[in-house]
């Protein structure tokens, strides 16, 4: 069964990659099929995990405790929202006005107020606890970028038309293409690594 | 065409060379330079085993399907490591995600780490859970196991945004041991600001070469050192090439 799954895998990779890289129209078709089926198989991992946080918290619910209310309240409107989806649809008004407009934007949108505080007191609290070269740069390219980006009603002269735009353009440029670079080398030395099954999360190992 | 040619040239090159430093290795262990967040996650992970606490990894919300998916598979590496050496112990490590295939995964991962630590029966599929599916939502999902008071270390690896300063404020409030990586590079700039040993780009992908010394895993970190000296090398040839009227 290990075998069966491993060597499924590796197949479907490679022809999955084929179908990318080799334009050939029967490759391109496989390629296509099998991201359709991947897409369908996601689907359905989306509803295990679903059931996954039902579990969870239906446990949590059953031991009392702290956790209870919380859980009470998650199993209460996971449960609504999931049938109100299949009522009517995910793009229905009802849903995105209700749900998405009224419900979550606000809630995600005050955790990110809380999110830029925790960043200033984070900042503030960087110099005591690690004050190197890093720390430094760090805090100086935030402090020109904060002062170069914010809505002033006048123009500070050599900072925001030379130096900041200089800043942006060659050096965090750089920085975040070689931060890129890296990421895409350990990308595609993991992706060789499932494409191999050197590495099977899968079927046991 | 010509792009998808060197593609392809790449993969079947880096490829060679994981054969090629696979089957060196067998011989002689390489040798990588120490990584501070490793080494103390590491004293993190025994002291946990130690005192009978928790440990709580969290693999992030990389979609299998899209890039952000190989920082999840590089995240599972961890976890197998985690998973068997606490397989034993007291308290079960806690495994959260904000991917429903990312924790079938991480639930197969677990029972074969605990099958490998003849521990099979110990093993539960709800130690494994799903978080919030969007990235605030699963901030918030998790923030409880922050505040838990029998968990000591938190390990974020895997796809997070700048959200993941909210978590780590919390595991520093509650005195908990917390190191994170990620693909995205507004969390690493915000992981800078937080984690004494931050982490910054790939080495989010060498968890598994630097903790379980798995020899396969060691191989790709050491292809990825060639292809990055590589790529060095590409970068200043290739305006040297272009003032030559070569290309």
């Amino acid at each position: 069964m290990r075998l069966l799954a491993a060597v499924l895998a590796v197949l479907v990779a490679v022809l999955v990659l084929a179908g990318t890289l080799i334009p050939l129209p029967a490759l391109v078709a496989i390629r296509f099929l099998l991201l359709q089926w991947g897409v369908l198989l996601a689907g359905t991992a989306a509803l295990v995990g679903f059931y996954n946080l039902l579990a969870v918290h239906w446990r949590n619910l059953r031991k009392g405790g702290l956790q209870t209310l919380y859980s009470f309240i998650l199993l209460l409107a996971a449960l609504a929202t999931f049938i109100l989806v299949l009522l009517f649809g995910s793009d229905s008004p009802l849903i995105h006005t209700w749900l998405v407009l009224g419900i979550i934007r606000p809630v995600e949108a005050s955790l990110m107020g809380l999110l830029s505080i925790t960043l200033i007191y984070a900042l503030a609290r960087l110099t005591r606890r690690r004050l190197d070269l890093l720390t430094v740069l760090f805090l100086l390219s935030a402090f020109f970028f904060l002062l170069a980006m914010a809505p002033l009603p006048f123009q500070i002269p050599l900072l925001s038309d030379f130096l900041a735009p200089w800043l942006q353009n060659v050096l965090v440029t750089a920085g975040a293409r070689g931060l890129l670079l890296g990421i895409a080398l350990g990308v595609l030395t993991a992706g060789l690594r499932l494409l191999l099954a050197v590495d099977r999360p899968y079927g046991g190992k | 065409m010509i792009l998808n040619l060197i593609s392809l040239f790449i993969i079947v090159f880096a490829a060679l060379l994981l054969f090629t430093f696979r089957l060196l290795q067998r011989k002689h262990a390489p040798r990588f330079r120490p990584i501070p967040a490793f080494q103390q996650f590491q004293r993190a992970l025994n002291l946990s085993i130690e005192e009978g606490k928790q440990v709580h990894l969290s693999l992030g919300r990389g979609h299998p399907l899209m890039l952000q998916g190989a920082a999840g598979f590089a995240s599972l590496g961890m976890l197998r490591h985690v998973a068997e050496l606490t397989a034993a112990g007291d308290r079960p490590p806690l495994v959260t995600a904000g991917e429903g295939a990312l924790i079938l995964l991480a639930q197969d991962t677990m029972q074969s780490a605990y099958r490998a630590a003849m521990a099979e029966e110990l093993y539960h599929p709800l130690t494994a859970r799903l978080g919030g599916l969007s990235p605030m939502a699963y901030a918030s999902s998790l923030l409880p196991a922050f505040g838990e008071k029998h968990t000591s270390a938190h390990v974020l690896m895997g796809n997070f945004g700048a959200e993941v300063l909210l978590l780590g404020e919390a595991a520093q409030r509650n005195h908990a041991f917390f190191v994170a990586a990620s693909d995205d590079l507004s969390a690493q700039a915000a992981l800078f600001t937080l984690a004494p040993h931050p982490l910054f780009g790939e080495e989010l992908f060498a968890a598994g070469a630097y903790l379980s010394r798995d020899p396969a895993h060691q191989a790709s970190l050491s292809v990825q050192d060639v292809l990055r000296w590589l790529l060095i090398l590409a970068l200043l040839v290739s305006p040297l090439f272009k003032f030559l009227g070569v290309f």
